[in-house]
């Protein structure tokens, strides 16, 4: 079932365009890869779902509402999370109190949808085992690593207990053995009837853990479908992977 | 129609004076990223500079003007940027705020010692001889600040887009560190614009003098017309600040032109940059969420409730004790200081948790003054209301400013304690024109609070109460949304917070806890005036507040004591007077680098010796970054 459609969207910064008519929808239960070359408007299109940005034109469209003109807070409150590709995390407060306040404000604004009728401090304590974190828990998030804090929002972002999970290259600053974990966590939430739409540069976990893959290029979506036949694709190969063959 | 034409060009000539005000701040600011609260400071300096070389030591005006812009208002204001604004890079605007609070207030008290308090007539250029245009007459004096105004914005448009530094100067806001790889020396860059500013900020102080009058304050607030032209070209814009600044004058001269010389009109006159600042920020547009930073403060430790607790005991206890040793005079000194701790408590969600900065918090204070005092009640629920009425008002003047960022918000702040200077305390309803109060003192039942012992101790135990209050505060679920709001927006907002009501519940809760305070004032003193509550006495507190220790109650405590014990200081020994400002001054630079204040500094110690002076304990915080 499509959860979250963005349709015809553009951005124009001054001069520069830099999403131009682009659309993408993501499914629940699935896992959709959204990728690209630097520059593309990955970013800038994540920022227009979760209401940071507002698009030149198009819409975005959200359990078959339109969302266009909501407030970021109020997409939360509908059920949209993100993570940031540059971080975002709280930094006075410790990797704990990150986790708990988001499972607080969560709480006070959507306990009909909840799904999970725990203590804040439980529910933190709970993400915070299950995304692997409890050794950070007492650190002060401004002094992790970047890989932990990269975790450390995904926590944060499910505390919201989130219908749609949008992900900024999560993955960058894991580990080899923590990247293939963190794609076993990937599926598990796809699993729990989420969708998940992920940016990543890390090919080896799109194609493992994707079940539709979007390829943006220079604002425009060239290209959609499944990981193998995205990685067929010849536009593909031409714009992101280089024409090398 | 003959009034007309004068009105209009003396407002177009006041106008260009506030332009090239402006233009120096809209510089600064554009190319450092700090907004230098004390620019009017600079100017108010710099004028009695000029008069002093003029008057005193009988220079020719021009020889005057030249070395006082030419050199010694670009000397302070590359010493100011080499002393205090370059360990800034990169700091907090609450921070950067209020160092530049820390040099208004060194420059109006080096001014008050140099050149103490009298009255000092000054004659525009070429005295009082000039022509006819029609109707109007136009002095040689207006004429200079015109061609003032003509030649600084040329010169501006050639520097920032000819000229191979101004292209730097331009650069140098974007990306500092980029800027050094590509072989600009941006500590040259940065110090030019801040002694070009103060240039600025001098030539202007110095033209509208005749205009204004050679006072401290006067021209220290001019500032005010600055920034509110320099906002509607939202920082940024030049040409758009000479906009701001011509309509101002405008609007300035055609209301003591045509507006009836009522009491209360006139107060209005006087309020219109306020009133121009505050409608130029509400017109701006809404401020987007910036994303791309992971921001901490390393706050000062919380301390557990029970703790809390028997501290508090002991400082009641300490104080009734003291109260039976002191004398009247002391006990009343010493119940003042609490109850200005009780003003800096207010300070410590809003500054210290939420990163947002009040410039005009005495101004609640003498809200809740003036509600007791116009209930006319003994008992505590005149405290009560005090703080009910505060807060309200406190949340009318965060509910306009939702949309707006943090130095916006602080700017409509200062609009605001000046809107109630001008217009709501000299007027029949508050304390009327140069009036003042008397206050009922809290009375209990079954207990005489007449006495200044008794009443000591009550001040002490209402900041212990507040004290506790907002402890209890930091370490429940609002204490952390308000941190959370601080080191990232975008982050709490894709949370699901909606920031404009935390926002305006913040701001009534701050301006509650300075109106509790001041109802408790008013019963200290027995009789207020507005001349209490004056906008720049609001400045030394958030100084002294943020100096001291805004993170933390200990440090309200201190900051609170400190303020009490500053013009005690200054009648007991003159001479330091101008000194202790120097020092309150020197210490607000620290703050780029510690922003939690002297009495972290005191924590430190605490935590040293107990652990066998190891010093350095906590791993370096630096800011992770993709």
């Amino acid at each position: 079932m499509t959860l979250l459609e963005a349709v015809d969207v553009t951005v124009r910064f001054g001069g520069v365009t830099a999403v131009r008519g682009a659309s993408l929808d993501a499914a629940a239960g699935h896992v959709t890869g959204l990728i690209g070359p630097n520059g593309a408007g990955k970013t800038t299109l994540f920022n227009v779902i979760t209401g940071l940005q507002r698009p030149t034109r198009g819409t975005v469209r959200f359990s078959n509402e339109d969302i266009t003109r909501r407030a970021t807070h109020e997409r939360a409150r509908r059920g949209i999370a993100r993570t940031f590709q540059r971080l975002e995390a709280f930094g006075s407060l410790s990797v704990r109190e990150n986790v708990l306040v988001a499972a607080e404000i969560h709480r006070r604004h959507a306990l009909r949808r909840s799904r999970h009728h725990q203590t804040p401090a439980l529910v933190a304590d709970r993400l915070i085992e299950r995304v692997g974190l409890d050794r950070y828990a007492d650190r002060p998030a401004d002094t992790v690593p970047t890989g932990i804090a990269r975790l450390l929002e995904l926590a944060r972002a499910l505390a919201l207990d989130p219908q749609l999970l949008l992900l900024d290259e999560p993955s960058s600053g894991l580990s080899t053995a923590e990247t293939e974990s963190f794609g076993e966590l990937l599926r598990e939430l796809a699993g729990e009837g989420r969708a998940v739409l992920i940016v990543e540069h890390d090919m080896e976990l799109i194609m493992r853990v994707c079940d539709r893959v979007n390829v943006l290029n220079f604002g425009t979506v060239i290209a959609s479908g499944t990981p193998t036949e995205v990685r067929a694709d010849a536009d593909v190969r031409h714009a992101y992977l280089g024409t090398a063959e | 129609m003959t009034g007309f034409l004068a009105f209009t060009v003396l407002g177009l000539v006041t106008g260009a004076g506030y332009a090239v005000a402006a233009s120096g701040l809209v510089l600064t600011y554009s190319t450092s990223r700090i907004f230098n609260v004390a620019h009017g400071a600079i100017g108010m300096v710099m004028a009695f500079l000029c008069w002093e070389l003029t008057v005193q030591r009988g220079l020719p005006a021009w020889l005057a003007v030249l070395l006082v812009v030419g050199v010694a208002a670009p000397l302070l204001g590359a010493l100011a940027e080499r002393v205090m604004m370059r360990h800034l890079a990169g700091a907090p605007e609450g921070t950067t705020l209020v160092v530049t609070v820390g040099l208004l207030i060194m420059l109006i008290g080096a001014a008050q010692a140099v050149w103490p308090a009298t009255a000092r007539p000054v004659e525009p250029f070429f005295g009082q001889r000039g022509f006819r245009v029609g109707t109007a007459f136009v002095t040689f004096h207006d004429l200079v600040m015109v061609a003032a105004a003509i030649i600084v914005a040329g010169g501006l448009y050639a520097l920032l887009t000819r000229a191979r530094i101004g292209a730097a100067m331009r650069a140098s806001v974007d990306n500092r560190d980029l800027l050094r790889l590509y072989g600009a020396r941006t500590s040259i860059v940065s110090a030019l614009s801040w002694a070009i500013g103060a240039a600025l900020a001098a030539l202007a102080g110095i033209l509208l003098t005749p205009v204004v009058g050679l006072s401290y304050f006067d021209l220290t607030l001019l500032v005010i017309s600055a920034y509110a032209a320099a906002v509607v070209g939202r920082l940024r814009s030049l040409p758009w600040t000479f906009v701001g600044a011509l309509l101002l004058g405008l609007a300035q001269s055609y209301a003591v032109g045509y507006l009836p010389p009522t009491e209360v009109l006139s107060g209005l006159r006087a309020a219109i940059p306020a009133l121009f600042l505050f409608a130029a920020l509400l017109l701006s547009p809404q401020a987007t969420l910036r994303v791309g930073q992971i921001k901490g403060i390393a706050g000062v430790p919380v301390p557990t409730a029970r703790r809390a607790l028997i501290v508090g005991a002991v400082v009641v206890g300490a104080a009734a004790a003291a109260s039976l040793a002191l004398s009247t005079a002391q006990n009343d000194q010493l119940a003042l200081g609490f109850v200005y701790g009780i003003v800096m408590l207010s300070l410590v969600p809003l500054t210290g948790y939420g990163g947002f900065v009040s410039l005009t918090q005495l101004t609640f204070v003498g809200i809740g003054a003036v509600t007791v005092a116009r209930l006319g009640t003994a008992s505590p629920l005149g405290l009560l209301a005090a703080a009910a009425v505060a807060a309200l008002v406190g949340a009318l003047v965060a509910l306009p400013a939702l949309r707006l960022r943090g130095l916006y918000l602080a700017l409509s702040t200062l609009a605001f304690g000046l809107l109630m200077d001008k217009l709501v305390f000299q007027s029949s309803l508050a304390f009327g024109f140069n009036g003042s109060l008397s206050v009922p003192r809290l009375a209990l039942p079954g207990l005489d609070l007449g006495g200044e012992r008794a009443y000591l101790v009550v001040s002490a135990a209402a900041f212990v109460a507040v004290g506790l209050g907002v402890l209890a505060l930091r370490r429940s679920r609002y204490g952390r949304i308000l941190l959370a709001m601080r080191d990232s927006p975008a982050g709490c907002a894709t949370l699901g917070l909606n920031m404009r009501w935390t926002r305006v519940r913040l701001f009534a809760l701050s301006a509650g806890i300075a109106g509790f305070a001041g109802g408790l004032l008013g019963g200290l003193r027995q009789t207020v005036a507005a001349t209490d509550f004056q906008l720049m006495g609001s400045l030394p507190l958030l100084l002294l507040a943020v100096v001291a220790g805004v993170t933390s109650v200990s440090g309200a405590a201190l900051g609170g004591m400190a303020l009490m014990l500053l013009p005690v200081l200054a009648s007991e020994f003159p001479a330091l007077g101008g000194l202790v400002y120097l020092c309150v001054g020197v210490a607000s630079v620290g703050l780029g680098r510690d922003p939690n204040g002297v009495v972290s500094h005191l924590f430190k110690l605490g935590r040293w010796r107990s652990a066998g002076f190891r010093p350095a304990l906590d791993p370096p915080r630096a800011a992770v970054r993709s």
